[in-house]
């Protein structure tokens, strides 16, 4: 019972993680159809802001205030300089992305040194169920990814730029006849996905050790996220995230974690194969 | 009307297209070739073993060309291929006390056939369910890390982190090729012939339906093109000799470590074939042998500096280069003639 | 060469609610020369989507020679000998009319392509880039690669379109001439057209066959024309 129940909660935690990373991609693979490999990247700047913010004596709440502002500016020039060049043309997009990912990864380690970096979560210790023990942090996380989604969701179906959004998403061309600049809302989509990536930096620092390298983990699998679960549509990012978090969780009680993760990869690439548009496609 | 398309003679079922002669890319590929050759003779026995890597890697990126050069497909994930090759050579020869005399060819065949297998089964899927471009890409990319994961992870076999050591020279029909005369000249052997051989048959019909699936592959059905096979068997044959040059090269290095099966490695081959030009299949053995050795350098003087050289270069390769530092050298070498006429 | 027929019964269409096609059923003989027409949306080009197999049927079967071709894979009818020319010309861009035609010629035959070059007449433009073709000439070509798969059945959708006067009439004049070895099925809203060609006509509204006859019984056919109001 205890098993089934921390089973459930360790899939719940990785669901919620992949849910806020592949959100943000979801948006700029749906609209833009960029591949941007540099989205792991984006993880780690807000997990390395919420260690910065910490060195300097705040708190974690400061670094996740803190973060997706800073992962939302740097979407924002980055997508001004480099991605609407390539938006175009996705082997550019792939190739520049990942040389800014590699450049990312580099300055990184020079700024902040090879050492993996610890920081301090909000709450040690675990909550408890009767007899059964869970780390409260952990729950924490889960509740509020959840929460963000939700937010995030309703923001999307409800503000001005949600529904520029979704409008774009559907016919770029139709939507642009109707006065949505299209320049703009590519920016801050680029910009909004970026710092939902950040969000999940700062979730994810308390879990792991903090390393210029951690974002190519998220990176694969956010993307499997998105080709199963159907890019450019909410509730596809939804249905991918259970489906590979569920998934690679429930494998590794099994069996040794690379071969949990390459069962993953089989199971996707076999979704694929029937399903080339995802399940949930926009 | 239609009979008229019917002739009294046979038919003369054709392969080439081009006029008698040889293509200007075969004649450059003669004399880069021939002038490698000519190289090894001034060189001592240190340098030419790492020429007989270079060219290994030529292969590499020779194997990858085949496949993105002709299909327009980008495979993120040739590294996998490379490694499954220099793995399976080395677990084989090394761990299963084979016969000497047999070893080196029964990790070939397991190296090759392991990349071809993972190639033909991943390639299935993906390519007969429709998935092209860019969702192609991301699953090679996936594919390359969790390889990568299972060979640092499962130590038993791959030994982790540090991998394999002891991966003994090739050695086939009681040759053995460890001096490093045989081994530049194994590895210069294998390259020059799917060099050629790739020349000669993408050169011909095979090419143009290449082509024309990358064009239009709806319109290539109409035509009556199996049009998923012919991708997927472009992509398992490219596979497989990506697995060759790893198995050759693992029997050369000796050794055999996750970072041959990374994605470092794999962007390491894009920019190769990239600066090549990719499509011209000599253009990327020339991109190899130029950014690798642009690569020792940069390395040697700072680990780090060559992972933001290289991402600095697909930067730039983007904003400035587009189709390839040879054809961007080609355009400006046309405009400065064009300058210079106008002057006249 | 041998010839079949090709057969449609009860062959329908629907997307949702909307029925694109309803309830055809015609046979084409060997070697037959048939006009379809009909106001736009009246399904032609779904009718013609199905045959060649791009679009899966929603009921009703579609034979050849007595095989079952619907439900069948694009490239596997191709194969089967059936050939298609596209509404919008569609060819290999990047690839000259010469290598287009050892593209799609069977078996890439010299012989069969200098012919095919005579016929649509680009024997002079062999070398030049496709892509760089005026619209016209990319027609032929893209007429002549069909022609080169040597088939035995050539679905031309719109063959005339963009054509000037005297293009169309040399392309009807072409057409007949392949009576009784090509089954020609083409569909077209050029009505002079139509009646140069003066062949089987197959009238579609609504996806659903009105009127099938000789052109000139079904230029006189009311129902047809209230059909057209009076456009012809």
């Amino acid at each position: 019972m205890h098993m089934a129940l921390s089973m459930l909660l360790n899939s719940l935690t990785l669901i919620s993680i992949l849910l806020i990373v592949s959100m943000g991609l979801a948006i700029i693979f749906g609209l833009m159809n960029i591949i941007n490999l540099a989205h792991g990247e984006f993880v780690t700047i807000g997990a390395f802001t919420l260690v910065a913010v910490q060195a300097h004596g705040g708190s974690f709440w400061l670094g996740l205030v803190v973060a997706p502002v800073v992962g939302y500016v740097f979407g924002l020039v980055l997508e001004r300089l480099l991605i609407s060049r390539v938006a175009k043309n996705p082997l550019h997009a792939i190739l520049v992305t990942w040389g800014l990912s590699l450049l990312i990864q580099q300055v990184l380690q020079l700024t902040f040194g090879p050492e993996p970096q610890r920081v301090t979560g909000p709450f040690s210790g675990s909550m408890s169920l009767g007899d059964f023990q869970y780390p409260a942090y952990r729950i924490f996380l889960v509740a509020f990814s959840f929460a963000a989604f939700a937010i995030v969701t309703v923001a999307l179906r409800k503000s001005r730029f949600g529904l520029d959004l979704r409008a774009s998403i559907q016919s770029a061309e139709m939507s642009s006849v109707m006065g949505v600049d299209p320049n703009r809302t590519n920016a801050r989509a680029f910009a909004l996905g970026a710092a939902l990536a950040s969000v999940a930096g700062v979730l994810i620092a308390p879990l792991t050790a903090v390393t210029a390298f951690m974002g190519v983990n998220y990176l694969a699998r956010s993307f499997f996220v998105v080709l199963v679960g159907g890019a450019g549509s909410i509730g596809g990012v939804a249905a991918g995230s259970t489906i590979i978090g569920g998934l690679e969780t429930v494998l590794t009680y099994q069996i040794p974690p690379t071969v949990a993760q390459a069962s993953v990869l089989a199971v996707a690439i076999i979704i694929l194969r029937f399903r080339p548009r995802g399940i949930l496609p926009a | 009307m239609t009979q008229a398309l019917n002739s009294s003679s046979p038919a003369r079922i054709v392969t080439k297209v081009r006029p008698r002669g040889l293509r200007p890319v075969t004649i450059v590929s003669l004399v880069v070739m021939a002038a490698i050759s000519a190289m090894s003779l001034f060189v001592d026995g240190y340098t030419l073993s790492s020429y007989r890597d270079v060219l290994l890697l030529a292969l590499f990126a020779l194997s990858l060309d085949i496949f993105w050069g002709r299909t327009g497909i980008l495979s993120f994930g040739h590294a996998t291929f490379f490694g499954l090759g220099a793995y399976g050579m080395a677990v084989t020869t090394i761990r299963f006390g084979i016969d000497p005399a047999w070893a080196s060819l029964a990790g070939l065949a397991v190296g090759v056939g392991g990349a071809a297998v993972v190639a033909a089964i991943v390639g299935f899927f993906i390519l007969y369910g429709g998935v092209r471009g860019a969702y192609f890409t991301i699953v090679t990319l996936a594919l390359t890390i969790i390889a990568n994961q299972i060979a640092v992870g499962w130590s038993e076999v791959t030994g982790g982190d540090s991998g394999l050591i002891g991966v003994p020279p090739f050695a086939a029909f009681g040759l053995s090729f460890d001096d490093p005369v045989y081994g530049f000249y194994l590895a210069f052997g294998f390259l020059a012939i799917f060099l050629f051989l790739s020349l000669w048959i993408l050169g011909g019909r095979t090419g143009l339906v290449l082509a024309a699936i990358r064009d239009d592959e709806i319109k290539a059905r109409t035509l009556g093109y199996r049009t998923q096979f012919i991708l997927l068997a472009t992509f398992v044959i490219s596979a497989a000799i990506a697995g060759l040059a790893g198995a050759v090269y693992a029997t050369g290095s000796g050794f055999v470590a996750p970072d041959l099966i990374a994605i470092l490695l794999s962007t390491e081959v894009i920019v190769w074939v990239a600066v090549g030009g990719s499509g011209t299949l000599i253009g990327p053995v020339i991109g190899t042998i130029v950014v690798w050795q642009l690569q020792d350098r940069i390395s040697s003087i700072n680990y780090a500096a060559w992972p933001v050289a290289i991402g600095l270069f697909f930067i730039l390769l983007v904003l400035v280069f587009p189709d390839g530092l040879p054809a961007y050298v080609v355009r400006l070498a046309q405009k400065l003639r064009g300058a210079m006429g106008r002057q006249s | 060469m041998t010839l079949t027929t090709l057969s449609l019964v009860n062959v329908s269409r629907d997307f949702g609610a909307f029925k694109a096609v309803r309830d055809v059923t015609e046979n084409f003989a060997p070697g037959e020369i048939a006009t379809i027409i009909g106001p736009n949306g009246a399904g032609k080009s779904t009718l013609l989507n199905m045959i060649c197999g791009t679009l899966p049927l929603s009921s009703g079967a579609i034979t050849f020679g007595g095989k079952t071709v619907s439900g069948q894979s694009g490239d596997k009818i191709a194969r089967l000998g059936i050939a298609r020319k596209f509404q919008v010309p569609s060819v290999f861009g990047s690839l000259t009319v010469h290598e287009n035609l050892m593209v799609s010629a069977v078996r890439g035959d010299l012989d069969v392509i200098e012919r095919t070059l005579e016929i649509v007449g680009l024997t002079n433009d062999r070398n030049v880039r496709s892509a760089d073709l005026p619209h016209g000439k990319k027609q032929w070509l893209e007429i002549g690669m069909a022609l080169s798969m040597k088939p035995k059945v050539l679905l031309l959708d719109e063959p005339t379109a963009g054509l000037s006067v005297e293009e169309t009439k040399a392309t009807a004049r072409f057409l007949t001439t392949l009576k009784g070895q090509v089954t020609v099925i083409v569909i077209e809203h050029d009505m002079a057209f139509v009646r140069d060609l003066g062949a089987r006509t197959i009238v579609l509204h609504h996806g659903a066959v009105i009127a099938s006859g000789h052109y000139a019984d079904i230029e006189e056919n009311e129902l047809v024309r209230d059909v057209y109001l009076g456009r012809l």
